[in-house]
């Protein structure tokens, strides 16, 4: 900065009178034009970081895509740890048939159809309340590093997309099929670089005949959409981001409390807040005790994530992830009601009671 | 009308009840902890004024609301909340008295120092009537604590089918599959 400063004073102090400058300080002043365009030419490039996706973004994006647009069958290995560190594992299959999606396993069928998810067990069917449209959704490369590279999957060229941690440790690693586009094997890795759940097609037809006759029958219940909520009820609290960087992208009114959906671009979070205290006795058993924030807590490892639940000031959180156990982590920390209107008048009361 | 004892051989004019020792007569009176010259100078007041009958009255009536309150019980994890709050706090020490103050002739015991004693039983009053105030706005404006018991899986079945919506249905969906939802 020294010299362009110096080449800039001798630039602009330079005789008028149309006398050659000497070579110099032309030097000097090609010196300063040069790194003022570099200058320039950096500001600019880095600007369009943000808004241009990169290679590993943009095939995120045709991934989503590929499950509804492709009409395929297939067999799923799933394996994930359980809350004892033992490696748990299941085969489902998938088929696909112009966007209806449906697995199956043993009975049980989950199939999403237009955003609407129903499951069918040993109680029949039931629906999953449909989330409202997320908003200002940020993409897969606007917290995770994405890197590529080629590899194949029961044979076919495939191409790896490797999201690492800021400290460069791998959060996940999403092998994507080159022709289909389709999600071929997804890892969630621990910070340690152990696997703590993944899943792998084993087998895929892309005969959509095949992939049709694998279809169960409609739904015999109504769907359900959750009532989206522009106004967070007194004494619930929906922080913009998680604690974890996550965004915020719906709201909604849910089982007597709030559901809020967050998202990195590459995992997401659900937060059940529901006021009242804690009926332990009442929680699934096969849980492992932790804490959050200090708060006493109950944690499920599950094929989908984890799911963790815990109450603090008045209100219960039920929260599921399917990122690494670390980024939930911190991505739920901070999470804390805010005191009722009611609350805050009672503590106006009796604070210099002391029973605040 | 401060010194009620020392002039009740001499009524003083009628004047208005209010003041501190005023009061502190008067819910003496009620709660019937007034000596006789003490019992006869306020009698002798009530008789003839109708302010002092009016406080009489008013002390009576705050005095009987407060006792007709009643107990209620609290709610779950108050006490747990309240013990814990204490146990929190430094523990106080106590300093061992070094030395016992002999009675002089001149010092009058505080047991005796009745007008102290009026007065801090009015503040009592005051106090007492102030905490079970704010005690009903707590009962009163708090909800309810309700149960609690989160659907852990169905929780996690939604944000399975969450995950379909905000990231891609095979990963969302496919892992929802296996039936090893907490049940």
């Amino acid at each position: 900065m020294r010299g362009t400063t110096e080449a800039a004073t001798r630039v602009a102090s330079a005789p008028m009178s149309g006398a050659p400058m000497s070579s110099t300080t032309r030097r000097l002043a090609v010196g300063a034009l040069a790194i003022w365009m570099l200058a320039v030419v950096g500001t600019w490039s880095n600007a369009n970081a943000g808004s241009t996706p990169s290679a590993g973004a943009r095939l995120i994006s045709q991934m989503r895509a590929a499950a509804s647009q492709t009409d395929f069958s297939g067999v799923v290995d799933v394996t994930w740890r359980s809350s004892s560190g033992k490696r748990e594992h299941a085969t489902v299959e998938v088929h696909s048939v112009d966007g209806v999606l449906e697995v199956s396993s043993n009975g049980r069928i989950v199939l999403d159809e237009d955003g609407q998810t129903f499951v069918k067990d040993e109680l029949g069917w039931s629906s999953t309340p449909e989330v409202p449209d997320p908003k200002h959704r940020p993409a897969p490369d606007a917290q995770w590093h994405l890197t590529l590279r080629p590899t194949t999957v029961e044979d076919r060229a495939a191409t790896m997309v490797v999201a690492s941690r800021a400290d460069g440790t791998a959060a996940q690693r999403l092998v994507i099929d080159d022709a289909t586009h389709l999600l071929l094997e997804r890892q969630v890795v621990a910070r340690d670089g152990t696997v703590e759940r993944a899943f792998r097609f084993v087998s895929l037809d892309l005969d959509p005949a095949i992939a049709a006759a694998g279809l169960a029958t409609t739904p015999s219940t109504p769907s359900r959409t959750a009532k989206a909520i522009n106004d967070v009820p007194d004494g619930y609290h929906a922080p913009e981001r998680s604690g974890a960087g996550a965004v915020l992208v719906s709201t909604a009114a849910h089982d007597g409390g709030i559901q809020l959906v967050y998202t990195d671009g590459l995992f997401s979070l659900s937060v059940l807040e529901q006021r009242g205290e804690l009926d332990w006795d009442a929680l699934p058993a096969g849980g492992t005790d932790t804490t959050v924030d200090g708060a006493r807590a109950r944690s499920y490892t599950q094929p989908m994530g984890n799911v963790v639940v815990w109450e603090r000031d008045g209100v219960v959180f039920t929260c599921a992830s399917d990122a690494p156990d670390d980024v939930l982590r911190a991505s739920i920390a901070g999470l804390r009601a805010e005191p009722s209107t009611a609350e805050q008048v009672v503590d106006f009361v009796l604070g210099p009671f002391g029973f605040d | 009308m401060t010194d009620g004892p020392d002039v009740i051989g001499t009524p003083p004019p009628t004047g208005p009840a209010g003041s501190d020792d005023d009061l502190t007569l008067v819910s003496g009176y009620l709660d019937n902890e007034l000596s006789d010259d003490e019992r006869a100078f306020v009698e002798a007041r009530l008789a003839d004024s109708q302010e002092w009958r009016d406080e009489l009255d008013a002390v009576r009536v705050a005095r009987d609301a407060v006792r007709a309150l009643g107990t209620r019980e609290a709610p779950a994890g108050f006490w747990t909340g309240v013990t814990t709050a204490v146990e929190a706090q430094p523990a106080i020490a106590v300093p061992e008295p070094e030395q016992t103050v002999e009675a002089e002739p001149n010092v009058v015991p505080i047991s005796a120092a009745t007008g102290n004693r009026g007065r801090r039983r009015a503040v009592a009053w005051i106090a007492g009537a102030a905490a079970v105030a704010a005690s009903l706005v707590a009962m009163f404006m708090i909800p309810g604590r309700s149960q609690v018991r989160p659907n852990v899986a169905a929780v996690a079945t939604s944000h399975g089918a969450t995950s379909a919506k905000v990231g891609d249905p095979i990963s969302g969906l496919v892992p929802l599959g296996p039936d090893r939802e907490p049940r």
